[in-house]
């Protein structure tokens, strides 16, 4: 065993706690064993600032931080850029309760843990056992420091005959290097070995990672199902099972292990993302919408930030509002307006994520019958567009559509011929995506403006009949847009929006394009055979505004 | 999120807290230690103790929550790979805060992994010490084999005294306790632990006997 006061005497060592008393009591005590170099973070976000501007030797890191990053992500996040060396040490300060969810860690575990309550004594010998343990397996840690994985691979071997007593931590590092080099093989025979004597978790895991990685998925799901029933907070179980049930094209059983998982462990970014993508995948936009809203909000100050997250955000909410109900369809609205305008603070410069946030922008602004603001925003898009060196057909794609919803018909023509005079051999789908857009844009030129008006008045009326309210509403809104609109079509278009907010709840928004459709018609004499039809919707819109008011 | 997950995620929440006031109580009364008179000491050393105490029957009553959700959800007792030369040292400290009088002795090998739960079997050993203290032990030794072909078998966990021994229907397992007013908890829960402990279909155990030279051996069998 070692001399703790001599090897902590050079060491850099990390202190992070959220509570004060407990950060100066460690430091006290990391001071009383020795430490010289001791520096002391407040939560998983400051620790994080600091591990990538200073070379730590050991981090204590108590497990629950408060708000944002747990000890478990800063561990995670410090590994992943390996600004915390293989050789350096990582200890979870932590009650009992969060230890299943540490220890068990395949990946990323830590070196040791100690668990609340404890004294200088108990510091004492816990770091001198984690110390020891990590002097002895140094050589492994170094060369994995190195990337030299097959070294690593024959010292784990060498040193598994020459220090058997040593037997599990070293295991643990040679079946995580050989999936690494994917020896699936070799790496299944070290976790079998273990798992003859006893059912150790993460040993568990990787079996079942091997035997998935060796052509039997549905083995590697019963074992891990297994696992999971002996050890139900083990979130690394779900996130394999969602792994191989998305290979096996199971999309709605890998988003229900993933939900699993977020309940148990919801501060892991990539995990928030990784459901966020499956959920939309299938459709599932509430859920999407919520992952990757966590997913922004994890990853403001995580490496695993993304332009992506924001902009799958958005698109959920987009996808949500066309669904959505009135009352909350603003709130949600401005929230992704607000993720876009981050990245587009973030992300200045990389003109592919600014074209894509402001074609989101305009789709999201175009739901909501903002036409000025997604005229806006299309134009932006547009800029973007110019700037990018050889913009993807999917863009071109995107901002024909965009064009043809902002009424920028000449704009939409040349791009779509454009794209057909490019040369490029579209896939089918681009393709029949080009001949609709083509059609769309030809369409519109060959109807008069009152002859649009009337087929958009007809699609409405068709919704309307069908329950479809929010469309039937997209579509009066269009066709009300011409001015030789005629008077039943804005009628037509009030008893969508009341009979909407009759259902949901009504929204000063559509209160007021009710209001514009009433002023439009004006006076209507009694005589009209309308006037029945007119009086009982200027009623119901009276009531509708008492109670907003 | 059901019922049920409500309480015990309400559970981990006050646990976790109350750890942490634990700590800091524990720190602060390190501080206050440094800061008064040796004739203040004794007083303290008596807070000490008592703090303690109720320190430990705190880590009890949550071991013991924990132990009934696990039993009511059907989950085996979550265990992981610990040095017993460790758990050793840590009960030995905590204990001579209780027992300041008693002589401890540690002879667990330095390099011996098992798998268990860290907490229950340091509560659990902290229990035994209690049983031996109140047997009038002057000294204890602390002690453990294990399968030496595997480094992930089972062990014998030792609490050895020189106290008074234990009654043969203790050791018959006729009663938990003879004393008058005793509950035999302590046995009681430390069986409990060791019950708990279940690998590839076997179960731990609890034995006790009266060692020749006098005081008595409480064994924890540990699969």
């Amino acid at each position: 065993m070692i001399n703790l006061e001599k090897a902590l005497e050079n060491e850099r060592l990390l202190i992070v706690d959220d509570l004060v008393e407990s950060r100066s009591s460690l430091r006290k005590m990391a001071t009383i064993l020795g430490a010289g170099k001791i520096d002391v973070a407040h939560d998983g976000q400051e620790a994080m600032l600091m591990i990538s501007e200073h070379e730590y030797d050991i981090v204590l890191s108590d497990y629950n931080l408060g708000k944002t990053k747990d000890g478990q992500q800063v561990l995670e996040e410090a590994r992943f850029t390996k600004r915390l060396k293989a050789t350096a040490i990582f200890v979870v300060v932590t009650g009992e309760n969060a230890l299943e969810m540490v220890m068990g860690a395949l990946e990323y575990e830590p070196d040791g843990y100690i668990t609340k309550p404890f004294t200088l004594n108990m510091l004492k010998e816990r770091l001198i056992r984690i110390i020891s343990i990590k002097e002895e397996l140094r050589p492994i840690n170094h060369a994995i420091d190195l990337a030299e994985y097959d070294k690593a691979i024959a010292i784990c071997l060498k040193l598994l005959v020459a220090k058997p007593h040593f037997r599990l931590p070293i295991s643990r590092i040679l079946g995580q290097q050989l999936i690494r080099k994917r020896s699936f093989e070799a790496a299944y025979k070290v976790y079998n070995e273990l798992l003859e004597e006893r059912s150790v978790s993460w040993a568990k895991l990787g079996q079942a990672i091997c035997i998935h990685k060796l052509g039997n998925s549905d083995q590697a799901l019963k074992y891990l199902n297994e696992t999971l029933e002996e050890h139900p907070l083990y979130v690394q179980c779900y996130d394999w099972i969602a792994k191989i049930e998305l290979e096996l094209d199971h999309g709605v059983k890998a988003q229900k292990a993933l939900q699993k998982a977020v309940e148990i462990s919801p501060r892991a970014v990539l995990r928030q993302m990784e459901l966020g993508r499956v959920a939309y995948e299938n459709s599932d936009f509430p859920v999407a919408e919520a992952a990757f809203k966590q997913a922004v909000i994890l990853g403001r100050y995580s490496c695993h930030k993304s332009m992506k997250n924001y902009l799958q955000f958005a698109r959920s909410v987009l996808s949500n509002i066309d669904e959505g109900q009135t009352g909350k369809v603003k709130a949600k609205a401005d929230s992704a307006f607000r993720a876009l305008k981050e990245l587009k603070k973030d992300y200045n410069g990389q003109p592919d994520s600014l074209f894509e946030a402001n074609i989101i922008e305009s789709q999201t602004h175009q739901s909501l019958n903002n036409e000025r603001e997604a005229l806006e925003s299309t134009k932006q898009a547009e800029i973007q567009l110019a700037k990018i060196k050889n913009p993807k057909t999917e863009y071109k794609l995107q901002m024909t559509e965009a064009f043809i919803e902002t009424k920028q018909t000449e704009k939409a023509k040349d791009m779509i011929t454009e794209l057909k005079e490019e040369g490029i051999e579209l896939n089918a789908e681009d393709q029949a995506r080009v001949e609709k857009l083509d059609d769309t844009v030809s369409g519109v030129k060959r109807l008069s403006e009152e002859e649009y008006s009337d087929q958009l008045n007809d699609e409405g009326v068709k919704y309307y009949e069908k329950g479809e309210l929010v469309k039937a509403i997209k579509a009066f809104d269009e066709a009300g847009k011409y001015e030789k609109a005629g008077v039943s079509l804005l009628l037509n278009s009030i008893q969508a929006k009341t009979s909407f907010m009759e259902q949901k709840e009504p929204s000063k928004q559509m209160l007021k394009s009710c209001q514009q459709l009433l002023i439009r018609i004006g006076q209507m004499s009694k005589d009209d055979d309308r006037y029945s039809r007119y009086v009982r919707l200027r009623k119901t819109y009276d009531r509708l505004c008492r109670i907003v008011a | 999120m059901n019922k049920k997950m409500k309480i015990s995620t309400l559970a981990g929440i006050i646990t976790h807290d109350l750890k942490n006031q634990l700590q800091s109580l524990s720190s602060q009364m390190n501080n206050f230690a440094d800061s008064i008179s040796d004739q203040q000491q004794q007083e303290f050393q008596q807070i000490n103790k008592n703090t303690f105490k109720i320190t430990l029957e705190i880590l009890r009553l949550t071991q013991l929550f924990k132990l009934q959700q696990q039993q009511a959800d059907e989950v085996p007792l979550s265990m992981n790979e610990h040095w017993l030369r460790d758990t050793a040292t840590i009960v030995i400290e905590n204990a001579q805060i209780q027992y300041p009088d008693i002589a401890f002795e540690n002879l667990v090998e330095m390099d011996i992994q098992g798998f268990y739960s860290d907490q229950l079997l340091q509560l659990a050993l902290l229990s035994a010490i209690n049983n031996s203290a109140q047997a009038g032990a002057t000294r204890i030794t602390l002690n453990c084999h294990t399968d030496k072909t595997s480094q992930v078998s089972n062990f014998n966990f030792f609490i050895i005294d020189n106290g008074d021994g234990v009654d043969s229907k203790i050791i018959n397992q006729e009663t938990d306790s003879t004393k008058e007013f005793g509950t035999g908890l302590g046995l009681a829960f430390i069986r409990l632990i060791c019950e708990s402990h279940c690998n590839k279909g076997q179960c731990g155990r609890l034995d006790l006997i009266n060692n020749p030279e006098g005081g008595a051996t409480i064994s924890l069998y540990i699969p």
